[in-house]
């Protein structure tokens, strides 16, 4: 249990604040995703979910709190490291990066018109339709 | 003979093949080097393609770029039509370079994948744009100038699939400026491919040419070494030396033909020598010829040749009698004496290759087997078996086409008589032939001259004769007279001196007359006066007119006539004959009866005078008819001796013939025989 | 004229034989004839007297004048005798061999003839 506890403390203590929801299209089957199925969506590295459907990521503006925080919690990665990487990989893999939207409204939106879209919005998101939230599954 | 000379390989053919596999490298040496260029040739065309793909990617990407910024003023702006207008002409351009995109990308199956991707990503946007300007014109027409968070979703959805587009189109350069390094790369890596076969090529190339050049040259300088070597030889004049031939080519034939040629040349060379031999003998021979005068000298100088020269073992020499029925042997060397008796004589007609070469003029070689062939010839005899390891050959003497007599040589049997051999033996038959005409010619003058020289001498001695008493008869009248004593001669002294002196004067005119009639028949010039006449009348008619002289004589005629023939004959010239047989016999056999018996026994007429002298011994019946010979006695009344000799030549004119016959009675019978010859 | 002194004529000739005898009678001398050497030859060895001269033709039956020559020379009593020859071919070498005295030559010229004689006869 204790191990267990360390993890709980750890992970949301610091996160209450800027904690992202991962949101994906409602015909998406899929109920949960591994940080490192969001990391590697969001690199492109993954271009399609395992039912073939291609991924599309939705980011949010780099001006909102919440961005930084996913960057660092799921991609392991500084804004302008992820800003160096989308120059390497237009120049050598020809992928751009993601399309920043503003709003989490914005967002969801968005992800509800495309079947394979995912997107992230702020905690503070609750509903819309067309897409569903999903959990992180643990590693 | 030389062997035949077979060709089996052709230098020709060496070449030819040699040339032809020439050809062959150098057609294989321009498909391998096109082969090897191929590829970087379809690498250059493929990377135009790629250049080209590249260029309509640009373009698309600008356009994109347009549109996009085109959508960054929708919002501003008002007026959606010149939008739309701007959003169409683009679309159709995009949609235009796309097109071209696809079918450049043909030989890129994995940039379709792309460009499908791409063309979807631009549809779906399209299709989004059309979407937002309705939205954005309903709203207008609705709501003023305001865009609404929907509005701004969807243009957010048309900024995301011309994003998806571009990275499509992004991805597409990419992918094309990879494989155009790669194919650089490897035209890059493979530009030394054709030079590198061409030079493997050449390489083998020179090496075959090489091998085979020097091995054909190897071989053709070694064939056309010997041969020069072999010219040189033959220049030097060995002609026995032969070639060999040391492969059978173009150069073994040239070899095999100068074998041939160099054989050739001896033979001609030899035949020259063995010619100019032959020639040279037969013109020694001819030089003693022509110093040869009797055939005996000829004769000498042939059988020295034959023996000497030609390796002859035995020989003879056989000449026509002059009766032309018989061959007489005039010598015969390396053979014994009883043979040369044997054939002393051959009959004309007889079948032995003598007569037969005489009679057909033609030369004859044969062996001793052949000799069974001829019926004639006694083939149990001695001489046969001596003959049996020999070779004859029989060679005709011919002079103006008339064959006169015939050489025979006998040979070891291992005699080959080859064209040159008997050429040579018909050249000194012919030149033998020539110089025994010759001295035939010369010994016939030298008789002519010799019995000239004696008939002169005996007929001026004749003439002397009669002269002597003429002479002096007459000087003892004459000297008589000067001395006055004529008167003492007694008339019966005187008449005796007249006697004699008319008997010498007779004698002399007998004399002439017969001399005159020796030079007729000596130069031949007797000629006959032919006519029908009665033997029995004409002795009748002599027996008349000599009565007288007959009775001098104390002769008795006795004529029996016991057949008559009237002949066709000159009447003159056989009474003359006659008339010399009545008075032989009356000088011979004085004061005896003489007996003429007239008979024709089977067509010949026979006139048979005999006395009853002491005879003429048998040796000499033959001679006494020979010029100037007489049966001498002491009764001999003179004459010359002529009479005799004039009378069978007469004779034998009228193809008849004269003869002394064995007699048992005493004393000569002379014969006459004449063909009862009647009207020619 | 010398007693027994005669001539012996040899000649063939009937008549030549005849004429000489006749005119060398008419001349005083002695003639003995003879037809040939060897009716001669014969004569000679039976006859006591022999000849002082003898007159010898050559061309005889039997045997000629150089037979006989020959066979007179051989006989010591003979041999001596002169021996004229008469001959119608004139001088040659057989007659110089045979050392004949002297040679006539036919026909005679009659008073050579008798010169001849009376200048052997008598030798």
């Amino acid at each position: 249990m204790k191990p267990l506890i360390i993890f709980f403390l750890l992970s949301f203590s610091p996160l209450i604040a800027q904690d992202v929801v991962i949101i994906v299209n409602e015909q998406n089957p899929i109920t949960e995703i591994t940080r490192d199925q969001i990391r590697n969506f969001f690199l492109k590295n993954v271009r399609q979910w395992p039912s073939g459907t291609p991924v599309r990521f939705f980011d949010m503006s780099d001006t909102r709190e919440e961005r930084r925080y996913f960057l660092r919690q799921y991609v392991k990665k500084t804004p302008r490291e992820v800003d160096l990487y989308w120059i390497g990989q237009k120049l050598y893999s020809g992928n751009s990066a993601p399309l920043q939207i503003s709003s989490d409204a914005m967002i969801a939106g968005v992800v509800s018109r495309f079947p394979g879209a995912i997107g992230y919005v702020s905690s503070a998101f609750t509903e819309a339709p067309g897409v569903k939230k999903i959990s992180i599954k643990k590693d | 003979m030389l062997p035949e000379f077979k060709q089996t390989s052709s230098i020709v053919n060496h070449i030819r093949s040699v040339m032809v596999v020439i050809a062959f490298f150098i057609l294989l040496s321009i498909m391998a080097l096109y082969l090897s260029s191929l590829s970087t040739l379809q690498g250059l065309q493929n990377l135009n393609t790629a250049n080209n793909l590249l260029n309509l990617n640009m373009q698309i990407m600008e356009t994109v770029n347009s549109v996009e910024k085109n959508l960054d003023k929708l919002n501003a702006q008002d007026d959606f039509s010149e939008r739309q207008y701007i959003y169409q002409t683009n679309h159709k351009l995009i949609t235009e370079l796309m097109g071209e995109s696809f079918k450049q990308a043909d030989h890129y199956p994995e940039l379709n994948g792309l460009l499908r991707n791409t063309s979807d990503a631009i549809a779906l946007f399209d299709a989004q744009r059309k979407m937002i300007i309705k939205k954005l014109l309903e709203k207008s027409a609705a709501e003023g100038k305001k865009n609404s968070g929907e509005t701004m979703a969807e243009m957010l959805i048309a900024r995301q699939l011309m994003l998806d587009s571009k990275e499509s189109l992004r991805k597409i350069q990419i992918y094309i400026k990879q494989e155009n390094d790669r194919k650089f790369l490897r035209i890059y890596e493979r530009r030394f491919i054709p030079l590198k076969v061409t030079g493997v090529l050449a390489v083998v190339f020179l090496c075959f040419v090489t091998i085979s050049g020097l091995l054909i040259t190897k071989r053709v300088s070694k064939s056309i070494y010997n041969l020069l070597s072999a010219t040189d030889r033959v220049a030097e004049g060995n002609l026995d030396y032969q070639v060999s031939i040391l492969e059978h080519d173009e150069i073994g034939k040239l070899t095999s033909a100068f074998n041939q040629m160099t054989f050739s040349l001896k033979n001609n060379k030899d035949k020259l020598t063995k010619a100019i031999d032959r020639t040279t003998r037969l013109q020694a021979i001819t030089a003693a010829f022509s110093q040869a005068l009797t055939p005996e000298q000829v004769y000498d100088i042939i059988f020295k040749q034959a023996f000497e020269s030609l390796g002859a073992l035995a020989g003879a020499i056989v000449l026509l009698s002059e009766d032309e029925n018989n061959l007489e042997l005039k010598r015969l060397e390396g053979q014994s004496e009883d043979v040369y008796l044997r054939w002393k004589k051959i009959p004309l007609s007889s079948e032995v290759p003598v007569s037969q070469v005489v009679r057909f003029k033609l030369p004859l070689f044969i062996t001793a087997a052949e000799l069974i062939n001829y019926k004639d010839v006694d083939i149990n005899n001695v001489e046969i078996s001596f003959h049996s390891e020999h070779a004859f050959a029989f060679l005709p003497l011919v002079i103006s086409s008339e064959a006169f007599g015939a050489i025979s040589f006998s040979f070891p049997s291992s005699k080959i008589f080859d064209q040159e051999e008997k050429d040579f033996l018909m050249a000194l038959a012919s030149q033998c032939a020539q110089a025994i005409h010759r001295s035939q010619l010369y010994d016939n003058a030298k008789k002519a001259i010799e019995a000239r020289d004696e008939f002169l001498s005996i007929a001026s001695h004749e003439l002397r004769t009669p002269l002597t008493p003429l002479k002096l008869q007459i000087q003892s009248i004459s000297r008589q007279l000067k001395s006055g004593t004529l008167e003492t001669i007694t008339p019966e002294r005187l008449q005796r001196m007249a006697e004699i002196s008319d008997n010498q004067i007779n004698r002399l005119s007998t004399l002439i007359d017969d001399l005159l009639d020796v030079s007729r028949i000596t130069s031949g010039k007797f000629n006959f006066k032919k006519e029908f006449f009665s033997l029995k009348l004409m002795i009748q008619e002599v027996l008349k007119q000599y009565s007288q002289q007959l009775s001098d004589t104390h002769s008795v005629p006795d004529l029996v006539v016991e057949q008559d023939t009237v002949g066709y004959w000159d009447k003159l010239r056989i009474e003359q004959v006659f008339i010399n047989l009545l008075t032989n016999a009356s000088k011979y056999a004085p004061n005896r009866p003489i007996h003429i018996r007239v008979t024709n026994e089977f067509h010949l007429a026979k006139i048979k005078i005999r006395d009853e002298g002491r005879g003429i011994a048998p040796e000499d019946r033959e001679r006494i008819f020979n010029r100037f010979e007489r049966v001498a006695s002491r009764e001999n009344v003179g004459g010359l001796g002529l009479g005799l000799y004039i009378s069978k030549q007469i004779v034998e004119a009228h193809q008849g013939r004269i003869y002394v016959e064995e007699s048992s009675q005493a004393g000569t019978v002379f014969t006459v025989e004449l063909p009862e010859e009647k009207l020619i | 004229m010398s007693g027994d002194k005669y001539v012996l004529l040899i000649e063939d000739d009937l008549d030549i034989n005849e004429a000489i005898q006749s005119i060398l009678e008419e001349e005083g001398f002695k003639v003995k004839c003879t037809f040939n050497g060897r009716e001669a030859i014969e004569f000679l060895k039976d006859t006591s007297t022999i000849p002082s001269l003898i007159l010898l033709d050559i061309m005889m039956p039997y045997m000629n004048g150089y037979e006989f020559r020959e066979a007179q020379l051989k006989e010591p009593r003979i041999s001596n005798i002169p021996t004229i020859i008469l001959s119608a071919a004139g001088k040659h070498e057989d007659i110089e061999k045979l050392h004949f005295r002297e040679c006539l030559k036919k026909p005679l010229d009659l008073e050579t003839l008798i010169d001849v004689v009376k200048r052997n006869i008598n030798s």
